[in-house]
């Protein structure tokens, strides 16, 4: 499956009248920028670890890629991750309307375009330079 | 009762309302504490004279303090335990700044990281750079899936078109990475809450 999949649901549920579907979308849309980050990296050949700690070290990985784009995909990963938290566990928040969560989605939409974009070569050069910061 | 910024709107503005009758003409700010139990003056001289009790909600007790931010920023280190949130904004007065709130247990997280400047920076970065900008609130938010994982998220609460919002935080996150250090820009994370 493509991670990328998870943003239709996203999309088709942030606008819902229906809270527990909005904040639905707000978690599809946070997998489906990591999920794809994730398989990035691991084409590349990145060792992401498959247990806690796993989605800061994708963030991680990409701030150390010495691309302002991988940056600015670590920093909405970074902001999802904490809509995400608080749209799947706190229930007494009120900030889950649609259109706070069509920012939401608008948000991982944009940067699951900036992540498409890259080509292969593209990849290949933040793939080597994370290595080179981690002296790999 | 987790100190949850939708639970105190209502308390705010009777606080907002108690106390600015009581400052003093050349004062331009409000400082409104939220307490939970005694509060004692002792401790808080220069809250004297202006802090006021306003009332209860669910047994926490409401005071507010009508004073300079001078003030409140050269004490707010020394804020209590038991004080689960502060705000400064400015009285309806034709001047505007946004409402700033931190609940208690991001304050508890901004002192053990001695994160207090990166805050500031944080509440001047984002002032500067969102457009009707309402109210800033800084809250700390923990993963129950990943241990040990905190961070602070700002939520941002303000009206707009989603693409100008967007592009006003590309320009709010180059400001902070020039503000802050690396370690300390990663503690925060940005959110929304938009009104419908």
């Amino acid at each position: 499956m493509d991670p990328q999949d998870f943003l239709n649901v996203a999309r088709a549920f942030y606008s819902s009248p229906d809270e527990a579907h909005r904040r639905t979308a707000v978690s599809r849309a946070y997998y489906a920028l990591y999920l794809t980050a994730h398989q990035v990296l691991e084409t590349e050949g990145l060792p992401v670890t498959r247990r806690w700690g796993a989605h800061a070290e994708v963030r991680d990985f990409l701030r150390d890629a010495g691309d302002a784009e991988a940056r600015a995909v670590a920093d909405g990963l970074q902001d999802l991750s904490s809509d995400r938290v608080e749209a799947d566990y706190r229930m007494t928040l009120l900030r889950f309307n649609s259109k706070t969560c069509a920012l939401i989605v608008a948000k991982a939409q944009l940067l699951l375009a900036t992540v498409s974009r890259w080509t292969p070569a593209a990849k290949g050069t933040i793939a080597a330079n994370i290595k080179a910061a981690r002296g790999w | 009762m987790p100190a949850e910024q939708e639970v105190l709107s209502e308390p705010w503005t009777a606080a907002r309302e108690a106390a600015l009758p009581r400052a003093p003409q050349e004062v331009q700010e409000t400082v409104l504490l939220l307490s939970r139990g005694t509060f004692d003056r002792q401790h808080w001289p220069w809250l004297a004279g202006t802090l006021s009790h306003v009332g209860r909600l669910s047994g926490e007790v409401l005071f507010a303090f009508a004073g300079s931010s001078t003030a409140w920023e050269a004490h707010r280190d020394l804020v209590p335990g038991n004080v689960l949130a502060a705000i400064v904004e400015l009285p309806s007065q034709g001047l505007h700044r946004p409402t700033q709130l931190i609940t208690s247990q991001a304050a508890e997280f901004i002192r053990q990281g001695s994160l207090s400047a990166a805050v500031e920076q944080v509440f001047s970065v984002v002032g500067a750079t969102f457009r009707g900008l309402e109210r800033v609130s800084i809250d700390l938010v923990s993963d129950p899936e990943a241990e040990g994982s905190q961070w602070l998220a700002v939520t941002l609460r303000l009206g707009g078109e989603i693409e100008k919002i967007l592009e006003m935080e590309q320009a709010c996150r180059q400001a902070l990475r020039n503000k802050l250090r690396p370690d300390e820009y990663q503690r925060f994370a940005l959110s929304y809450d938009i009104p419908e």
